[in-house]
């Protein structure tokens, strides 16, 4: 009995460690498919001069649904002649710092405003920070993300052994 | 679609209206709003006032909220007409803008900074142009006609309902229109959204010389239809379209023959005698009001009311 109860102990240790290196994770394949998102929307304003409601419309990342979300709620406020604001971006992600949100939520709203010019420059400002903020998510990873991981092994074996 | 680019404020108050009858609105930043509802009328909250004071006051907010929207929430793919002033909407509405005019090297690059808009509804009036269509045209061919008016009195609408009335009465097989404010025939997806006839076809959204140059040569209309000649290249390409026998329609702002005389841009074009016919109208009793048909002479063909 004792080695079930130490063994289920120790992986809940181990599961908790994993579950806080996701975190880091997922803001790198955020800012990731952020990037992705912005790439896509320099080359419909630069070169095709698609409709903003048509970039998005035919926008969707498979790999991350917080941004399909935050694509959607733009869809959505544009629809109704609106602007996308903190509040309507519901389920906010807690992995992203609040200043990062306001970020995100003033780059979107900037969106359509300006001629083909001003909205690549934007785009690529906004490119540039988010590259910077993807880079040093994937050295977050690499340091505290595998830190929780081995960490979280090492005292559940810990504990394992301690409670046998 | 004119309440769809609107902001409430606006919109509410606007709904209590026939949106019919609106011909204009002008918006002007911390200004009171006008509206041309048959005569100009300022709009408050409850439709149309009298006074200014009544009047709702325009934002700087919401009148760039409605050159957003008009521009379907994406002003870079609107910039080339931005450039020139106005951007029109899919059912012909157009929205003359005024701002902050950002150039480089005498280029016009966009406008910022909004800080006015007329907004202009235009309307099909058919059959306004039957009492004076006798005179454009006899068994052999149809007159160059140039129709004079002043701003807001109706030279589109006339010219719209002329093709329609050549369509009809099947006086001429092809004419061609060139829109280059997408005002005449409001193309959108390749249909017309006002009546302009079935023997037409329609360079939208295209400067004359190129509508001009281009549709002479690929389109072999009999007769052309433009709106507001103002430059010396619209003359130019006018030239190009007479010397190749094609007939001409055209539209030009101007109180009356007199007044047009004195520009010099158009002293050469008429000393030449290209127009055969000349149309003025005014608001004197209302928009449309026809004032006279003349011929090069200057002689009169038909009086107006």
């Amino acid at each position: 009995m004792n080695w079930v109860i130490s063994g289920i102990v120790g992986i809940m240790v181990t599961c908790l460690g994993v579950y806080f290196s996701f975190k880091y994770i997922k803001r790198k394949n955020f800012f990731n498919a952020l990037l992705d998102f912005c790439d896509n929307l320099e080359a419909n304003i630069n070169f095709l001069q698609n409709g903003l409601k048509q970039i998005l419309e035919s926008y969707s990342n498979s790999h991350n649904t917080e941004l399909n979300n935050l694509v959607s709620i733009m869809k959505d406020e544009l629809n109704l002649n609106n602007k996308i604001t903190l509040e309507n971006w519901q389920n906010p992600t807690t992995y992203l710092k609040p200043n990062e949100r306001e970020q995100i939520v003033s780059f979107f709203n900037k969106l359509g405003m300006t001629d083909c010019e001003t909205q690549v420059n934007t785009i690529k400002k906004f490119r540039a920070i988010i590259s910077m903020k993807a880079k040093n998510c994937t050295k977050d990873y690499e340091m505290k993300g595998k830190l929780y991981v081995n960490l979280s092994i090492m005292l559940g074996v810990a504990i394992f052994i301690i409670l046998l | 679609m004119l309440i769809q680019i609107l902001p409430t404020r606006l919109k509410s108050a606007i709904e209590k209206l026939d949106i019919n009858k609106i011909t204009e609105l002008r918006l002007r930043v911390g200004q009171a709003c006008v509206i041309y509802y048959g005569n100009r009328f300022y709009l408050g909250s409850s439709g149309i006032v009298e006074s200014k004071e009544q009047a709702l006051i325009t934002t700087l907010q919401e009148l760039q909220d409605i050159v957003f929207s008009a521009c379907e929430f994406s002003v870079y793919a609107h910039n080339d007409e931005l450039k020139q002033g106005f951007v029109t909407l899919k059912n012909g509405i157009r929205l003359g803008i005024c701002g902050e005019i950002v150039a480089d090297k005498n280029t016009v690059k966009t406008i910022k900074n909004f800080s006015s808009l007329n907004i202009r509804i235009p309307h099909s009036i058919e059959n306004c142009s039957l009492n004076i269509l006798p005179y454009l045209y006899d068994d052999n061919n149809v007159y160059n006609t140039l129709i004079i008016s002043p701003p807001g009195a109706g030279k589109t609408t006339m010219l719209r309902d002329l093709a329609l009335q050549f369509s009809k009465k099947n006086i001429v097989d092809n004419i061609l229109i060139v829109d280059e404010r997408n005002e005449i025939a409001s193309m959108n997806g390749g249909i017309s959204q006002l009546n302009v006839g079935s023997n037409v076809d329609v360079y939208s959204s295209c400067s004359k010389q190129f509508g001009l140059i281009n549709g002479i040569r690929t389109m072999s209309p009999q007769i052309i239809f433009l709106d507001e000649l103002a430059t010396s290249q619209d003359l130019d390409a006018l030239d190009y379209a007479i010397g190749s026998g094609v007939g001409i329609m055209a539209t030009v702002h101007s109180m009356n023959i007199y007044t047009l005389q004195q520009k010099p841009l158009f002293q050469n074009l008429l000393k030449a005698g290209v127009f055969d016919r000349f149309i003025v109208l005014s608001t004197r009793n209302g928009i449309g009001t026809i004032e006279g048909v003349f011929d090069k002479n200057n002689v009169c063909l038909f009086l107006g009311a």
